[in-house]
């Protein structure tokens, strides 16, 4: 039986204007097959995808074992929905929403969140600091640093965290993250502009930590303007 | 004449230029700003090293885990994958064609061994000049109320057709025992080979043995 269609799983749901998929083709019959049932297809959209969907779901949550878990329910949420996809939408735009969407609700239900605004308010500022987290060394090798950036990552609300992935580790245009995230341009752009910023204060501050490591101090969180203010 | 961009209003713009993320007439004011502005140039370069530390998560390694297995599971076990079942038709082909290339090759088998059981040391005769004395087992076989000749002249094609019996029971046996082989009213009709109708079990293999053999051997 067909789960409860959900919001964030149906493509039509999407504000944003329609406009031709950016896939066609040898994609749409896979896409054709898949939804008659045919193994094979499933199978090869998921190797066409998985890496990807990996990536982003494993630079926004803070370990594999939850990653996997999310991709895997990520994808389930795709086939089940297949049926209903609709072909003027890039397939691969319609799998990074559902993937953040659940980033994102995993990591809102998995650490308290400190709002700066109103509990109601959907995109609260956030801003979370690890203090426990250790030091950043000197000389970093490649998966050292790849875990400090995304402890810095973690400490960021999530609606910036998954703007910075998508752009800077994805590099989806500012458009495309729109639809992916269900908001507009403009706010994409007010997004990421903060979350540059905010992701370099928090990596300056771990590398003043790490240097001032024999005589620690607790940072405080920044307070935040509430979103909700884009500069146009 | 436009104004030049103070110092606060590229700032401003900064974390955006640092990603291209402007528009190109933008992105030319703030450049001509920054070739003259030392200060903005150092708040540039901290952005540009902490966006450097960021991107640098993109070489990380991908997934250590294939996650087809159990999404297949999934899948199946909702009834979302097709089946896609060998059909009676598909399977009566392949059996058919197996009974007739065993067939085929047991004649051909047969007529050699012949060759060499009776003509062996008359390597000029043929089996159409076979006689009667020269056969080990004429005596031996159920009369046909044929002269010798003729017998010993059929017996390669008799082989052929015990082999052919017994590869169409094996294509038989082996559509009986699977069960989605059967016909999809459920009766025991076979679609029709080439050479006639086949109804399945031993009496498909004996109507194979038609297609092969002389009337007269049966």
């Amino acid at each position: 039986m067909d789960p409860v269609p959900d919001k964030t799983d149906d493509p039509r749901s999407e504000q944003a204007p329609a406009r031709p998929a950016a896939q066609s083709g040898p994609e749409h019959v896979l896409i054709r097959r898949a939804q008659a049932g045919d193994e094979r297809a499933f199978e090869e959209l998921l190797r066409s995808y998985e890496g990807r969907a990996w990536r982003v779901v494993r630079n926004m949550v803070p370990c594999d074992e939850d990653a996997r878990d999310l991709v895997q329910d990520g994808f389930l949420r795709v086939f089940r929905s297949l049926e209903r996809f609709d072909f003027q939408y890039a397939f691969s735009t319609w799998l990074y929403r559902i993937l953040t969407n659940l980033a994102i609700d995993h990591l809102r239900r998995r650490r308290p969140v400190k709002s700066t605004s109103a509990p109601d308010e959907e995109d609260a500022d956030l801003e979370l600091v690890d203090h426990d987290a250790p030091a950043p060394a000197a000389a970093m090798e490649s998966e050292e640093t790849v875990a400090e950036v995304r402890a810095v990552l973690a400490t960021l609300a999530p609606h910036f965290h998954s703007v910075l992935v998508l752009r800077e580790l994805e590099g989806l245009p500012c458009n495309e993250i729109a639809e992916i995230v269900g908001a507009t341009h403009v706010t994409v752009r007010w997004r990421l502009h903060r979350g540059r910023k905010l992701f370099q204060e928090a990596w300056e501050r771990r590398g003043s930590r790490a240097a001032n490591s024999s005589h620690p101090e607790p940072v405080e969180p920044p307070v935040e303007p509430p979103e909700g203010r884009p500069q146009a | 004449m436009e104004q030049p961009l103070t110092c606060t209003q590229v700032r401003g713009e900064l974390p955006l230029f640092v990603g291209a993320d402007l528009e190109l007439s933008a992105l030319e004011a703030l450049a001509e700003h920054l070739e003259s502005c030392g200060a903005c140039r150092v708040e540039l370069a901290g952005l540009d090293g902490a966006r450097r530390a960021l991107r640098s998560v993109k070489d990380a390694p991908g997934p250590t885990t294939d996650a087809w297995p159990a999404l297949r599971a999934e899948l199946a076990g909702e009834g979302r994958l097709a089946t896609v079942p060998r059909t009676s038709a598909r399977r009566f082909a392949t059996a058919a064609a197996a009974a007739l290339l065993l067939a085929v090759g047991g004649v051909w088998v047969g007529s050699r061994l012949d060759q060499s059981d009776f003509f062996g040391p008359n390597p000029g005769g043929g089996l159409g000049t076979a006689s009667g004395p020269g056969a080990p087992d004429a005596g031996a076989r159920p009369s046909t109320g044929e002269g010798t000749a003729s017998s010993v002249a059929l017996r390669p094609v008799e082989t052929g057709a015990r082999l052919a019996d017994r590869a169409v029971s094996f294509g038989a046996v082996s559509l009986a025992s699977d069960p989605s082989a059967e016909a999809p009213g459920g009766g025991e009709s076979i679609p029709t080979g080439p050479a006639g109708t086949l109804t399945g079990g031993a009496s498909a293999a004996s109507s194979a043995g038609h297609l092969i053999l002389p009337p007269r051997i049966r």
